[in-house]
């Protein structure tokens, strides 16, 4: 709660489509005066009339029923986490599991919302990609930076571009 | 920090340290993702020392985080010596880290940054493959004690890349082991783009470049870069495929194409890269 998922849809949409937050009752959790229930949604316009939809959804288990929907329609998803949690690296390796064992296996990226020092995201990527037996992109980002939140959906529609081109047969073996 | 703490404390100091709530030990052990060779050698140790400490070094030597294989001292990586041994101090290069079986006190004058003690009352399998480990860790992680990235191994592994280089950039694909934290133009997002692409695909160098935009020299400098940090694979035609499974995005595309109409899975990808174009159209235009 509190990582900016809100805050990082409307950076990259403007404003939200769908803006679900409501009063905060979970004071002891963050200190926010209101959180995300449900599901966040923004939209970005692009050429010929077509739209790329963005949903935010929180990561508590009460709310896997929406994100399990989102993840089946979904052609990409980012992970906000915070290296200070201490499950952050459960809570991402969850998120990832989720979003391989969804209908349209969804590219993921994970991002550092949160300052965190290079030895840090070093170690937790690393960590990640031997849980998730694969590697996972991990980047460190401000929500509210539109030119960093940029970049993190060009990563993302960058290994959506290799996930939908078939490899080229002229390769041959050398290890 | 003296070179001296650094070598008697593994975990003091400046080298990288795990995070807070993860121990030396399973970090270490992570590291095994990108498990390599390197070479020891024990021919400059005295032959009434040298035949127990190779027995149990042929245990430890598989059990450590990197592979560890016997080698001419000249071309290893880590040379075992005792002090007062011929021209200990000069004969190994500056890049190769040296195990001292001694006790601190007699290895202490001789000590430089990287060497690792051993004291010859405390061989046994366990104070063996802490030493190797402490070693493999020097070795693999630049950051730690820059000059030994130019150990042996390496230099023999750059000069396989760039003898094969040529005729690699068709042939050789490669992949992603972890995702890096990159330094300097590498953290551009051109770069960072390129090298998530690697993280779902084995690709050639020249099908990098053409996928991501890039040069091909800049792919091949990015899979240097990569290589250098230790965070690719080589990986074999066969395998890249196998282990790539059939992608269940085109599903989305096939379902519907941008006019709106059904589409087949033939037509999924050419639908696809019609949204992807508009997508990198829009990302364009909102960077500029």
């Amino acid at each position: 709660m509190g990582i900016g998922k809100s805050t990082a849809i409307r950076t990259l949409c403007g404003e939200l489509a769908v803006d679900c937050d409501v009063p905060n009752l979970d004071l002891a959790t963050s200190a926010k005066e209101t959180t995300t229930v449900g599901a966040d949604y923004g939209v970005i316009h692009l050429a010929e009339g077509q739209e790329l939809h963005i949903y935010g959804s929180p990561g508590q288990e009460r709310f896997a029923f929406m994100r399990e929907w989102l993840m089946s329609l979904a052609v990409g998803a980012v992970i906000l986490v915070d290296l200070a949690d201490h499950g952050a690296l459960d809570s991402a390796l969850t998120l990832i599991r989720e979003a391989e064992a969804s209908a349209t296996s969804p590219v993921v990226a994970v991002v550092i919302a949160r300052p965190a020092s290079e030895e840090q995201i070093q170690a937790f990527a690393q960590t990640l990609s031997t849980h998730a037996d694969a590697p996972v992109p991990v980047l460190s980002a401000d929500v509210r930076d539109r030119e960093q939140m940029l970049d993190v959906l060009s990563l993302l529609f960058s290994m959506i571009s290799v996930e939908l081109e078939e490899p080229s047969e002229d390769a041959s073996h050398v290890d | 920090m003296s070179s001296t703490r650094k070598t008697r404390d593994p975990v003091g100091g400046e080298p990288r340290c795990p995070p807070q709530d993860q121990s030396w030990k399973s970090w270490l052990k992570n590291a095994d993702i990108m498990k390599k060779c390197l070479k020891v050698s024990t021919e400059n140790l005295p032959s009434t020392l040298r035949k127990p400490f190779e027995t149990i070094l042929g245990v430890a030597q598989t059990r450590s985080m990197a592979d560890w294989s016997f080698a001419p001292a000249a071309s290893a990586d880590l040379v075992c010596c005792v002090p007062g041994m011929l021209d200990a101090d000069t004969a190994q290069a500056r890049n190769q880290i040296r195990l001292w079986i001694a006790s601190q006190s007699d290895a202490g004058p001789h000590l430089r940054d990287g060497d690792v003690v051993l004291a010859p009352d405390n061989i046994r399998l366990v104070t063996l493959l802490s030493a190797l480990d402490m070693a493999a860790l020097r070795l693999l992680d630049s950051s730690i004690y820059p000059h030994l990235n130019d150990s042996p191994s390496q230099q023999e592994q750059r000069a396989e890349r760039a003898d094969n280089r040529g005729s690699d950039n068709r042939r050789t694909r490669y992949s992603l082991s972890y995702w890096p934290v990159l330094s300097g133009n590498f953290r551009s997002r051109a770069y960072q783009n390129a090298a998530a692409m690697l993280s779902k695909r084995a690709m050639t160098v020249t099908e990098l470049a053409r996928a991501s935009g890039l040069s091909e020299q800049s792919a091949s400098a990015l899979v240097d870069e990569l290589a250098r940090v230790r965070a690719l694979k080589a990986i074999s035609r066969t395998d890249a495929r196998g282990r790539k499974p059939a992608s269940r995005l085109g599903s989305l595309f096939a379902g519907r194409s941008a006019d709106g109409s059904r589409s087949g899975a033939a037509s999924a990808a050419a639908s696809g890269s019609g949204f992807l174009g508009r997508v990198r159209a829009w990302l364009s235009g909102a960077h500029a």
